[in-house]
């Protein structure tokens, strides 16, 4: 498989210390280079990798397709993996993980509005991305520090049950696909 | 964001990033939220706390660390310190939230209290775990009688007793729970609780009572740890004690025991020595 990158390759410095790399597409036809160690980070393109039998040799004649990501998450992402891929294996968190802060790197590469944090932590759950995953977390979690239930339902979005029940007459009232 | 819209595993992610009191805020939301919050799975909590003192009720929760996270404090309405207050709705209950407090604060408009803070309780305990062990601290004032919840089965209790209607409430219920492994008493009035074997094999017994001398409960303490405060206690008290660790004929459990007494006098310590 080979595609032509219709953007420039991302090329992320430390990209460069690392012989093994492999190249993503994402689902708009950007292409990015990632190294092994950080690739590693993604469960899901590393088992992708691994079942295709990805080696050093044909890695980068072999681009792999991320059709439900795309470039501008996709670059968020390889950025993150290339930055924590040589972090030391963090302990299991607990329920509360009230004493971790977010290191000042990720807290602005995380700093989007909140539809583009939505996108981007539904990509890191598709990729399967704990490290990631667990930092839009703890941005979305300090967003709804010392705020009141009605401020709650702003930041996150919640109907009220009148709204919810509203939707749903609204919803079973319209015509179906044949209709 | 549209919270909703995330997967459920996301969601549950999210939340285990907030502490107690925000999930239980966002669990008054609206039923859907309600609903998400009682199946998520909140691991990092080992024990639920629930406190009256006289009319005001208050849940929170022990986490693996030993922080005590307020959730939910409940008053009369009359207590209402700021004119801002939002309605809410608590497993079917109308209640006022007040939001200036550090937690939830929410304020009942009606009397009897109790039926509301039960349901306030299912909801808390649906949230964060039914099966997890209870903390039961209970303290009255001048006005109010004690109030012991029958819908729990603490492992940990504190409690105040200061008449004798109290002192028969709390026999009661002592002899209707299971066993508690820690119970903290401290009494006022005369109590007879002491008969009770809970109070015999509980791990930890710490107990204030004047009226109490150390023979009511000392002879038949059968757990771990043991702390008499303001007992009456004599130096035969202790030597017949200690005879009886030291030849093996009881308290091979007993890994403390501390007795502060509210009179020194006429202790012997030589005696004790001996």
């Amino acid at each position: 498989m080979s595609v032509e990158p219709e953007v420039p390759i991302v090329q992320v410095e430390e990209v460069r210390e690392n012989p093994v790399l492999y190249k993503i597409i994402s689902s708009d036809n950007h292409v990015f280079t990632i190294s092994e160690h950080a690739v590693k980070l993604s469960k899901t393109l590393w088992d992708l990798i691994t079942n295709l039998g990805l080696t050093a040799e044909n890695a980068l004649d072999n681009p792999i397709p991320v059709e439900n990501v795309n470039g501008k998450n996709m670059e968020t992402i390889v950025q993150f993996c290339e930055r924590h891929k040589y972090d030391e294996e963090e302990p299991e968190y607990t329920n509360y993980i009230r004493e971790f802060v977010l290191p000042e790197w990720d807290r602005q590469l995380l700093s989007i509005d909140n539809e583009e944090l939505f996108q981007l932590i539904l990509a890191t759950n598709y990729l399967d991305i704990q490290k990631l995953m667990d930092y839009c977390c703890r941005v979305i979690g300090d967003m709804a520090k010392d705020k009141t239930p009605e401020e709650l339902r702003i930041i996150y979005g919640i109907p009220t049950d009148a709204e919810d029940d509203a939707l749903e007459r609204s919803a079973s009232d319209s015509p179906g696909p044949s209709g | 964001m549209k919270f909703l819209k995330f997967p459920f595993v996301v969601q549950q992610e999210i939340l285990r990033f907030l502490d107690p009191n925000l999930v239980f805020n966002l669990s008054l939301l609206s039923s859907k939220m309600g609903r998400l919050t009682h199946s998520c799975v909140f691991k990092g909590i080992k024990m639920i706390c629930y406190n009256t003192t006289g009319p005001h009720f208050t849940f929170s929760v022990i986490n693996q660390e030993d922080e005590v996270l307020g959730i939910v404090s409940i008053r009369p309405r009359r207590e209402l310190r700021s004119e801002i207050k939002r309605n809410a709705r608590v497993s079917g209950v109308d209640a006022d939230v007040d939001p200036v407090t550090n937690y939830t604060t929410i304020l009942l408009k009606q009397s009897p209290h109790e039926p509301i803070v039960r349901k306030i309780h299912d909801h808390v305990a649906a949230i964060f775990g039914k099966q997890l062990p209870y903390w039961i601290s209970s303290h009255t004032n001048s006005q109010n009688k004690l109030f012991i919840p029958s819908y729990i089965k603490p492992k940990r209790v504190s409690v105040e007793v200061k008449s004798e209607e109290d002192a028969n409430k709390f026999d009661d219920w002592i002899q209707m729970i299971p066993q508690p492994n820690h119970i903290t008493v401290i009494a006022s009035a005369a109590i007879t609780v002491w008969d009770n074997p809970k109070f015999h094999r509980v791990e930890t017994l710490n107990m204030m009572n004047p009226n109490a001398t150390t023979q009511d409960i000392l002879p038949r303490f059968k757990g771990k740890y043991l702390v008499l405060n303001r007992a009456y206690c004599t130096d035969l008290h202790v030597v017949e004690f200690l005879h009886e660790w030291q030849t093996n004929e009881g308290f091979q459990n007993i890994k403390l025991v501390d007795i502060f007494m509210q009179f020194t006098t006429g202790f012997e310590q030589a005696r004790i020595r001996e």
